[in-house]
């Protein structure tokens, strides 16, 4: 009897013991805790299948894939070889914006890793916000061969994915024609239900978080997201409730769009390259259907919630999973941007010793290094690179504030960075006075005929309208100026001519 | 003491499987926050006879009546509409009217001469002490 007690207690205290991660079981959870098999393709093993990822969106979590209406879509899709199907869980953080460690990076890091561990590229289906999360992650590159993401993704379907953010939820609302039809829907829903108010308030607006912030319309948060890959077939599925706003009684009113009514149409179908954005319209909707909508009782499946359950978006999605399953495209072999590395480099412009290249970021057949040295010279210090002839030779830029040099603007933009643009020497002209004058831009980017064109009016009209001691003048939108006779002798700088960030100078030639 | 040693094991080894079977269930999202519930609707009551003579003005030959029961947002999206026939009749159930925060959806039946009833919905917008008519579709 105390043996079977002994064995009892171990047995219980054995049960406390923590199980490392590494013995979980990792054919089925072969990506990490947060990327679940999902659907009749969950038990096929990854190597060899065509994964599609299924991404949920805000106030949600990965469970949402495997409830209601909702299972037949991941069945639909999963219901054939060489599929299987996976979920990624970010309902912890899903009051964050997508660019949190935890979202859009992790989802990221999910993609990679079905990726290879498929040898396939990934199929992604994202539900609203999840759309914004895979942009941000199909922006990154993999930490080890720098190879972009968005190389290892086949097909985004987004459904309801608010690619502007929500004009319908935006506090301005800015302008939006349906506004009054919107607030209607409140009210109808609050007065409806009995107790739910709080419901109708808060499916209906956005919440108080960072996320909230970020979904506002055009929002500064979305315009930072890293841009969409051009290669990346992208195609988005929308939603469109038409409510006629009216007397029925009398035929007297007026048709309105109101998109998902969390989604507009137009933000749910702004970024489309795989296709025609595919929308869906649910036409003579009540007030009263979209109101017990909200309110959790489907009757219209137009709506932002439960736009998934429709029998046909199922049907399209699995589709396009079909086409690709015939032949599970690969993904793309990684190009010399993607291999640069830090010994490719110090092999290529071998500066001095010690010398460390950080965030090494590549595009196209360039490459920008944020560098230091032993002993350190500054902490911003920034090489850029071209690759030709089959290696990386360093262009001879260097410093903290670069200049654009040949590199095209693009690119500066896709590093998120600035560069300084070298003076364009425009020739001379004839000043005020008849002496010559140089004109040279050192700042933007106005051509030199133009810049020819405007200070020669500015000489022109100058000792006429020019006002105060420095001889101001407007010439269309550029604002001319003189320097006095003392500075202009000191340094041969005659004046300026500025429109916002163009400059152009006049000079002793 | 070996019974009841027994059973204090025997508790200890199912509170801690059970506690531990929950943390590891725990750990896949099964839930979804956006699911729905759906909720029941208020009881409702019977209309506030100025909502009644809202209705009666939608009924009135005169258009400017029939304008001054609706919302400014609906009379600008209705315009000038046509009457309906003389005879008409709008009637709000008794039972049917739902009130919150100033605003209400109520119920109603319109028969129009010749026609067989039809059962409606009206929403209304309090004003001061009138209700006026903010859209009205079929139920």
């Amino acid at each position: 009897m105390r043996r079977l007690v002994s064995l009892l207690v171990a047995l219980a205290l054995a049960a406390l013991i923590p199980i490392p991660a590494e013995a979980q079981p990792s054919t089925e959870y072969p990506c990490g805790d947060r990327v679940w098999p999902v659907g009749l393709g969950g038990n096929r093993p990854l190597a060899g299948s065509l994964p599609v990822l299924f991404v949920h969106g805000i106030n949600s979590n990965s469970g949402s894939w495997n409830t209601g209406k909702r299972v037949d879509l991941v069945n639909a899709v999963t219901d054939r070889k060489p599929v299987t199907g996976w979920t990624f869980d970010y309902g912890q953080w899903s009051t964050n914006w997508v660019t949190n460690p935890h979202i859009g990076p992790a989802l990221a890091e999910a993609i990679t890793c079905l990726s290879r561990g498929s040898g396939h590229q990934v199929v992604v289906v994202a539900h609203s916000m999840g759309g914004l999360a895979t942009q941000f992650a199909v922006g990154q590159r993999t930490p080890d061969t720098h190879q972009p993401v968005s190389d290892l993704v086949a097909q985004l379907i987004t459904v309801g994915t608010p690619y502007r953010g929500s004009k319908t939820l935006s506090k301005t609302k800015q302008g939006m024609e349906a506004t009054v039809v919107l607030d209607l829907i409140s009210k109808v829903c609050a007065a409806w239900t009995a107790g739910g108010e709080d419901k109708c308030k808060a499916s209906l607006s956005l919440p108080n978080t960072e996320v909230g912030t970020a979904l506002q319309y055009d929002s500064d948060d979305i315009k930072a997201l890293p841009p969409w890959p051009k290669d990346l077939p992208v195609l988005p599925i929308a939603t469109d409730i038409e409510y006629f706003l009216g007397l029925r009684m009398f035929g007297a009113g007026k048709t309105y769009h109101l998109g998902d009514l969390i989604v507009t149409i137009d933000s749910q179908t702004a970024h489309a390259n795989a296709a025609e954005p595919d929308t869906r319209t649910c036409e003579d909707a009540s007030m009263m259907d979209m109101a017990r909508t909200v309110l959790g009782d489907e009757k219209t499946t137009c709506y932002h919630l439960t736009q998934l359950n429709r029998p046909d978006i199922h049907r399209r999605i699995s589709e396009v999973v079909a086409g690709l399953a015939k032949n599970p495209p690969v993904p793309r072999q990684p190009g010399p941007c993607d291999t640069v590395d830090e010994a490719a480099l110090n092999h290529a412009h071998p500066l001095s010793n010690g010398m460390r290249y950080l965030n090494i970021d590549c595009r196209d057949r360039y490459a920008l290094a944020s560098a230091n040295t032993t002993p350190p010279v500054t902490d911003n210090l920034k090489l850029t690179f071209e690759f030709t002839d089959g290696s990386w030779r360093w262009t001879g830029k260097s410093g903290t504030a670069l200049s654009c040099g040949s590199i095209p603007p693009d690119v500066w933009r896709q590093w998120n960075q600035s560069c300084v643009p070298e003076p364009v020497s425009c020739g001379t002209v004839t000043t005020a006075n008849g002496s010559p004058a140089l004109v040279t831009v050192i700042a933007g980017s106005a051509e030199c005929e133009l810049a020819r064109d405007i200070v020669t009016r500015y000489y022109r009209d100058a000792p006429t309208h020019g006002q105060g001691s420095g001889a101001y003048l407007q010439v269309d939108d550029w604002t001319c100026m003189s320097r006095t006779a003392g500075d202009q002798e000191r340094d041969g700088i005659y004046g300026h001519c500025v429109r916002g960030t163009d400059t152009v100078e006049m000079s002793r030639p | 003491m070996t019974r009841r040693s027994i059973l204090i094991a025997a508790v200890v080894v199912l509170a801690i499987a059970g506690g531990t079977a929950y943390v590891l269930w725990d750990r896949s999202p099964t839930s979804d926050a956006t699911a729905a519930n759906p909720v029941t609707p208020r009881p409702g009551v019977a209309p506030p006879p100025s909502a009644a003579r809202t209705t009666d003005a939608l009924l009135s030959a005169d258009p400017q009546a029939r304008r001054a029961a609706l919302t400014p947002e609906l009379a600008g999206v209705v315009g000038a509409a046509e009457a309906l026939p003389a005879g008409s009749t709008i009637t709000l159930d008794q039972d049917g009217w739902r009130e919150h925060d100033g605003f209400a959806v109520a119920t109603a039946t319109v028969a129009l001469p010749g026609q067989s009833a039809r059962q409606i919905v009206i929403g209304f917008q309090r004003d001061g002490d009138r209700w006026l008519v903010a859209f009205e579709e079929e139920a």
